[in-house]
């Protein structure tokens, strides 16, 4: 007997070992897949179950429902609002919604003023506007008037005014006038303007 | 033969191996799944369980107040519709009614000292423009009026073609209403259903009455909040401000309201010889249904 067989017993074959693991393998594997494919079928639908309004529901499904109930309230509400208020759709409401929908005189009116009496706080009388048009159809405002009282800032008060306008929301495509100054009989300097914008 | 001595066969022992594997795998495929489940559940699906608790509420509520307005709709439905065919929308432009309706007017912004009569109406019956099976016919007028009389005006054309309250109010407005009746009474729809269908000139005559038979229905401070809200909308408060007095009432007495529906197609206002008053010249178009033969 040799040294080495004496101190280290051969050891056992790859085959062997593999032949000893095989069955606790297979049975560990299968009880394991058995045991979680039993979890899944039963423990956990009845995990995930919640109780809405007393009525027992799979949290799984709840994306599910709530879009189906969001469709089934927005159909209700629909069906209601046809119902209370039979004219909120068709002809007569698009044409209320197309007449509503346009910019207003007054309220281009009220801006073309403010920006006007904003300009020489102090003296709000000084752009006076002797025509106003306004036609809905394409928005287009024409503005015609004098920038009168302020001396030879005329043209200056006319540049913050049209400056003003411009900056509005409310104002686009706003065509320059010209700027001139003129003496009136009496000696004052004015400056007429006419110019027009688009209201949005 | 026992397992032990059929697992020494090569074959037996790859195949065990091999079913061991699989049912490894699908068992670390099913503890995914859980983990999954379990993940969805927490962070998706109860979060979900407030909305769907409210929109089942919700839900019952509206099916309450569809099948109560169903009760109701249909008596009115059919005068809508008829009112909106013969006076909103005619088939020929209603120039009498139209004509009648800016010389009652003018009467009364001259008589507030808001105007000088209407000068010259005049009107186009040849349509000069077409917009989802309506046509326009310009009618112009031209007149001597105030700022006061112009805002008057202006307001006041903006109220024609309109029926009823709810025609008034905006659809949020709307919105806000049925919310109200949602949360505090159900059954009140028959009672908003009525305030929304209410004629807009009766209404303006005696907004009062109305309004107290609506606030019976709701007796909440939020629904009073969402009421006085929708009341203060620019149309409503401009009807009852401008069709509430005397000339509303000769409206009524002369049969010229509801009127046809108009839209301001063209303002020019020219300054007057007196400060604050203009020289003006408005063109409306009157909408109605377009002839088919």
């Amino acid at each position: 007997m040799t040294y080495s067989a004496l101190q280290f017993p051969a050891s056992p074959r790859l085959s062997a070992v593999f032949q000893r693991v095989a069955l606790p393998f297979l049975l560990f594997s299968a009880v394991l897949l058995s045991l979680l494919g039993l979890s899944a079928a039963l423990l956990l639908p009845q995990l995930t179950q919640v109780t809405i309004l007393g009525e027992e529901r799979s949290a799984l499904e709840l994306r599910a429902s709530l879009k189906n109930l969001q469709a089934n309230v927005v159909a209700m509400e629909q069906q209601r609002a046809a119902l209370v208020t039979p004219l909120h759709d068709g002809m007569y409401a698009r044409a209320k919604a197309r007449k509503f929908a346009r910019p207003t005189f007054l309220a281009l009116r009220t801006l073309v003023l403010d920006a006007a009496n904003g300009t020489v706080p102090d003296q709000p009388d000084a752009i006076r506007l002797t025509r106003v048009s306004y036609t809905a159809d394409d928005g287009r405002m024409i503005l015609d008037g004098t920038v009168e009282g302020v001396g030879a800032r005329s043209m200056t008060v006319l540049a913050q005014f049209v400056d003003t306008l411009k900056r509005s929301p409310h104002v686009s495509e706003l065509s320059m006038p010209r700027f001139t100054r003129e003496s009136t009989g009496n000696g004052e300097t004015v400056s007429p303007f006419h110019f027009d914008f688009l209201a949005q | 033969m026992t397992l032990r001595v059929l697992l020494q066969r090569p074959i037996m022992l790859i195949a065990s191996f091999l079913c061991g594997g699989v049912c490894l795998v699908l068992s670390g495929m099913l503890l995914i799944e859980h983990a999954r489940v379990v993940r969805e559940v927490r962070d998706v699906s109860l979060p979900l369980v407030a909305q769907i608790t409210t929109l089942e509420t919700r839900s019952k509520v509206l099916k309450e107040q569809v099948d109560l307005s169903q009760l109701q709709s249909a008596v009115s439905v059919g005068s809508l519709g008829e009112k909106l065919e013969v006076f909103v929308f005619p088939s020929d432009p209603a120039v009498d009614r139209a004509v009648a309706f800016f010389d009652l007017v003018g009467d009364a912004l001259f008589a507030h000292g808001y105007a000088t009569p209407f000068e010259d109406i005049a009107v186009e019956t040849s349509p000069v423009a077409h917009e989802d099976g309506l046509a326009a016919f310009p009618l112009t007028l031209k007149t001597s009026l105030s700022t006061e009389g112009l805002e008057t005006l202006l307001r006041m054309v903006d109220l024609l073609g309109l029926l009823t309250v709810g025609d008034a109010l905006t659809s949020d407005d709307i919105a806000l209403l049925f919310l109200g009746s949602e949360e505090e009474n159900p059954a009140g729809i028959v009672a908003l259903e009525q305030f929304l269908s209410q004629d807009l000139l009766r209404y303006a005559l005696d907004p009062r009455s109305t309004e107290e038979q609506l606030r019976r229905s709701f007796v909440s401070p939020t629904f009073s909040s969402a009421l006085q809200t929708t009341l203060q909308s620019s149309l409503l408060r401009d009807a009852r401000r401008l069709l509430g007095g005397d000339l509303g009432q000769v409206l009524l007495e002369r049969n010229i309201w509801p009127q046809q529906f108009l839209t301001v197609e063209h303002v020019r206002l020219t300054q007057g010889q007196a400060p604050g008053w203009y020289a003006a010249e408005l063109t409306v178009f009157l909408w109605g249904r377009e002839y088919t033969e």
